[in-house]
């Protein structure tokens, strides 16, 4: 009877995310599973470099088997750029988040494919003291003090038993971050001498 | 040093080497807690990895020697960090075996500076 039981409660679940596939559909999905995009060739031969952190994992739309994220990638000779690192998700052994400094490679044909170094990727976590804590300094690189006050409050919160709702706070960069960030446009060319002067003075205006 | 299964994290200092200088002589000349059968098999920036791929004799009769599975892969990672002054903060992390794990914990304990500088 269990064994039905089981059957009828898998069919229910799968209804509600499509109905169960056939066949022919679950060996499509086992290879998307397992295919590796040609990360193991990158890791092999590509470039070693550092890539950091510039926004949070998110879903690909209309592909169930990948997820994304917004990297800077820093070429040993050359200058930084962004691209949106799409990866298996089979593939995420660690925790990566906003602020992180993570080990790549750069495929050395096309500086658009990158590859994490997930098991350095781990062993840096484990020397930040954890992925709290790692995630929590990444944080604070890219949002100064407000993010991981609102973040201890919730964990607090949680571990209270009031259901992690948080006080109202601000998730605004504080303004040291904010004038760094801005220091970093100017460096990188993105903003003119004068519309860095503008901004500056705008964001010491708040204080 | 903690452990949590077979994960193992270390910490050595290497006093008298930048990040780049203990990397490179880690890769040159693997720590002596590490034993022969591992081989590296990735770099990065700040870290070098080691892999044994081991088949115990009794997985090897059973999977055709390992043709059908029953490899164990133990991985170590070493990262190299500034440690704020003129050394480097060495932190060892990874699923090794068992008897590795005890020689690292050993190094580790010892304040084994660099494992074997």
């Amino acid at each position: 009877m269990g064994l039905f039981k089981d059957f009828k409660n898998m069919k229910a679940t799968a209804d509600e995310h499509g109905g169960m596939p056939n066949l022919k559909d679950v060996r499509r999905d086992i290879s998307a599973t397992f295919d590796d995009r040609g990360e193991r060739e990158i890791l092999k031969s590509g470039i070693a470099a550092k890539g950091i952190v510039r926004g949070f994992v998110s879903p690909v739309p209309g592909d169930r088997f990948a997820m994304q994220i917004p990297i800077e990638v820093h070429p040993p000779d050359g200058l930084p750029y962004t691209i949106d690192y799409v990866f298996p998700t089979v593939r995420m052994q660690a925790a990566i988040t906003a602020g992180m400094e993570i080990p790549i490679k750069i495929d050395r044909e096309n500086g658009q494919r990158i590859a994490v170094q997930w098991d350095a990727q781990k062993a840096s976590i484990a020397a930040a003291g954890g992925s709290y804590a790692a995630v929590q300094q990444g944080m604070a690189q890219t949002y100064g003090g407000a993010a991981n006050a609102a973040m201890e409050q919730a964990m607090k919160n949680l571990r209270d038993g009031t259901g992690g709702a948080t006080p109202p706070t601000t998730f605004s960069p504080d303004i040291q971050s904010r004038l760094q960030k801005l220091d970093q446009l100017k460096e990188s060319g993105l903003i003119d001498a004068a519309q860095y002067e503008a901004k500056k003075q705008q964001l010491l205006d708040e204080l | 040093m903690g452990t949590l299964s077979n994960m193992i994290t270390a910490q050595f200092s290497s006093p008298s080497e930048q990040p780049a200088a203990a990397l490179a002589h880690w890769r040159a000349t693997p720590p002596a807690w590490l034993p022969g059968n591992y081989r590296e098999i990735d770099d990065s920036y700040n870290s070098v990895t080691w892999e044994w791929r081991h088949t115990q004799m009794i997985m090897k009769l059973v999977t055709l020697n390992g043709l059908l599975g029953g490899v164990t892969c133990y991985r170590i990672t070493a990262l190299f960090e500034s440690d704020g002054g003129f050394g480097s903060r060495i932190t060892v992390n990874g699923q090794p075996d068992d008897k590795t794990q005890a020689a690292i914990e050993a190094a580790a304990q010892s304040f084994q500076v660099g494992g074997t500088v």
